[in-house]
């Protein structure tokens, strides 16, 4: 009999949740349900406990401060992993895709597992990313940008986004950071997403995030609104961007994000109307 | 600003040069797929960042200053930046130096290390048993400059980044070992020539994290999941273990304080306590640092880490 309990699409993942022992009708058979399932709930109550525990491998540099949000930086991700004993297995890429003008998207495909829980995740990097393109204020031609570096950045982004979709680290709070890891927000740096940094800022190396968080208006702050991000959607849709990583890649590519967003809602309200501009100026540019 | 300015210029320094050869200075890397990936496709490996560029920067200029010292003790130093060749096992190299002492030369490698490094390095055992890989390279590299120059001795001269201090590390010839290193670059020439590529190594976090060809290479990470445990007695000790531990702690910082006030007062009443002392005798050994390291052997203990999950972060160590 197939172990396969539930499986569960959720946009690009797929989790599938298998038992720890193979469930054969013969081992239901000759053991007691109820201690079954007692032995469920102390496992999950022991997962929880070992969740928290993984956080507390964390300090500041590991996460960052994105739209708001806590972040989990790749340092993080590896210390969580190497903590709890994720397993991976990269299933394929480097994928190539083609952006036009000599761009390109790397996308590489990997399964993540741990306690018997099973998720394929997606990473991906474009070389027309600021990070990747841009170096003394000047945009890079695709021929001079660093293919490897690019492909090591989708690497790692895939290995940072199926650690914490399987470990279900894309919604937690600041509030959860501080109860379980003693993490302050103020203490995690934030994510410049200006080209030139104010003088005294202390920011890290060019495209990677700023060491502290411009403390901005409150305007900055707020999240962006449900009409801004249906726009957003409706803009992109129109230019024949329909698929969700597209979208997200072409969103940070504006914003020149180190990471991709895993969701619209997570932008802020200054973030968003930066790129509904943008998009603007592009499609009407096209026209 | 300005620091952002200082990086893009170091970031122009950063270019990738083709690999004809094994280098000395990379065969101590303990992943075989990495080094035939580095004669093979050494155009695809990621370049360092900025801040290692500048890490590299400070490393060269620390070797100026040991340049220095060195001329200013009244040391000669002889064939500077001498390039190395072994065109049989394709292995090239190029020593910082040699140093002339007593009618002798000794091949020489200057290392700058950070104050914590530097702390934990006094033998050559230290450097293979390192926990960082890249300092578990250092005796690889020497010993092939060793073998290429025929000499029996060398020397690495470490420079305290922070504080200036010198270490000298002296290192025989180990045969064996070079023996092991010249196997190796075997084993990656027939890669080379057959076009064939060796499986992955064991997933090993500290070297498969950061690696160059990792985007390449692909490796299979197999984690070690957390053990539950029912063991009530366990559970009961840790717990004691873990009560007692902050007592333990002020007890021992109490007891030292203690031992300061009263060290040479051989009879003190304190309100209702009488405290007496004596000087016992006992014996010490002195032993010569390089002494020492020859009977310096590899071991292993089991240390623990005790963290209380529902608590912030709060740890207790132990052995």
């Amino acid at each position: 009999m197939d172990n396969k309990e539930v499986t569960v699409i959720e946009g690009e993942q797929t989790t599938e949740k298998r038992t720890p022992f193979d469930l054969s009708l013969a081992a239901i058979a000759s053991t007691n349900l109820i201690e079954l399932a007692e032995q469920a709930e102390k496992r999950l109550a022991a997962f929880e406990k070992i969740w928290k525990g993984s956080l507390q491998r964390t300090n500041p540099n590991d996460w960052s401060d994105q739209g708001g949000k806590p972040y989990l930086e790749a340092s993080g991700g590896h210390k969580i992993a190497r903590w709890l004993g994720v397993s991976w297995r990269p299933v394929s890429g480097p994928d190539q895709e083609d952006l036009g003008h000599g761009h390109y998207l790397i996308r590489y495909t990997g399964e993540f597992t741990l306690s018997g829980a099973i998720i394929t995740e997606t990473g991906s990097r474009a070389s027309n990313e600021p990070f990747f393109n841009k170096s003394k204020g000047r945009e890079l031609p695709a021929s001079e940008v660093d293919k490897g570096d690019v492909m090591k950045a989708a690497y790692t982004n895939l290995i940072q986004r199926g650690i914490t979709a399987l470990l279900g680290m894309r919604n937690l709070t600041w509030e959860d950071l501080k109860q379980y890891a003693g993490i302050n927000r103020k203490d995690v740096k934030g994510v410049s997403y200006g080209k030139t940094p104010p003088l005294g800022s202390q920011s890290a190396e060019p495209g990677k995030p700023a060491a502290k968080p411009a403390e901005g208006p409150a305007e900055n702050g707020a999240m962006a609104t449900e009409a801004q991000v249906k726009a957003i959607h409706a803009i992109l849709t129109a230019m024949k961007v329909s698929d969700e990583l597209g979208k997200m890649q072409k969103v940070a590519g504006i914003l020149g994000l180190k990471e991709i967003p895993t969701s619209l809602a997570k932008l802020t309200k200054s973030q968003a109307s930066t790129v509904i501009g943008a998009l603007q100026k592009e499609v009407g540019g096209e026209q | 600003m300005i620091v952002e300015k200082v990086l893009e210029s170091k970031q122009q320094k950063i270019r990738q040069w083709p690999v004809n050869a094994n280098r000395a200075s990379e065969l101590g890397n303990e992943c075989l797929r990495y080094l035939v990936l580095n004669r093979t496709r050494w155009n695809e490996k990621t370049l360092h960042d900025a801040r290692l560029q500048m890490i590299f920067d400070m490393g060269r200029m620390v070797e100026d200053l040991v340049f220095q010292d060195l001329r200013e003790a009244g040391f000669t130093i002889v064939e500077q930046q001498r390039a190395f060749s072994w065109q049989k096992y394709q292995i090239t190299g190029t020593i910082d130096f040699k140093l002339a002492i007593d009618g002798q030369v000794y091949p020489c490698e200057v290392k700058s290390a950070a104050p914590n490094a530097f702390a934990s390095i006094n033998s050559v055992s230290d450097m293979l048993h390192h926990k960082w890989a890249y300092m578990r390279k250092y005796p690889a590299q020497l010993t092939l400059y060793l073998l290429m120059d025929n000499k029996e001795r060398g020397l690495f001269l470490f420079k305290n980044k922070s504080s200036g201090e010198l270490k000298e590390i002296w290192m025989d010839l180990d045969m064996d070992f070079a023996e092991s290193l010249v196997q190796k670059a075997e084993a990656i020439n027939k890669h080379v020539a057959e076009r064939t590529l060796p499986e992955p190594m064991e997933y090993n976090e500290d070297i498969c994290q950061d690696c160059g060809f990792v985007h390449i290479c692909l490796p299979d990470r197999v984690g070690k999941e957390v053990e539950i445990s029912d063991n009530t007695e366990l559970l009961e000790l840790v717990m004691r273990y873990h009560a007692l531990k902050p007592g333990a702690k002020e007890y021992d910082e109490v007891n030292d304080r203690i031992n300061k006030l009263v060290e040479g007062r051989e009879k003190i009443l304190v309100g209702d306590y009488f405290i007496e002392g004596k000087w016992q005798e006992r014996m010490g050994y002195d032993i010569p640092k390089e002494i020492k390291a020859q009977y310096q052997k590899p071991g292993q203990f089991w240390r623990k880490n005790i963290i209380l999950v529902e608590g912030k972060g709060e740890r207790t160590n132990g052995n």
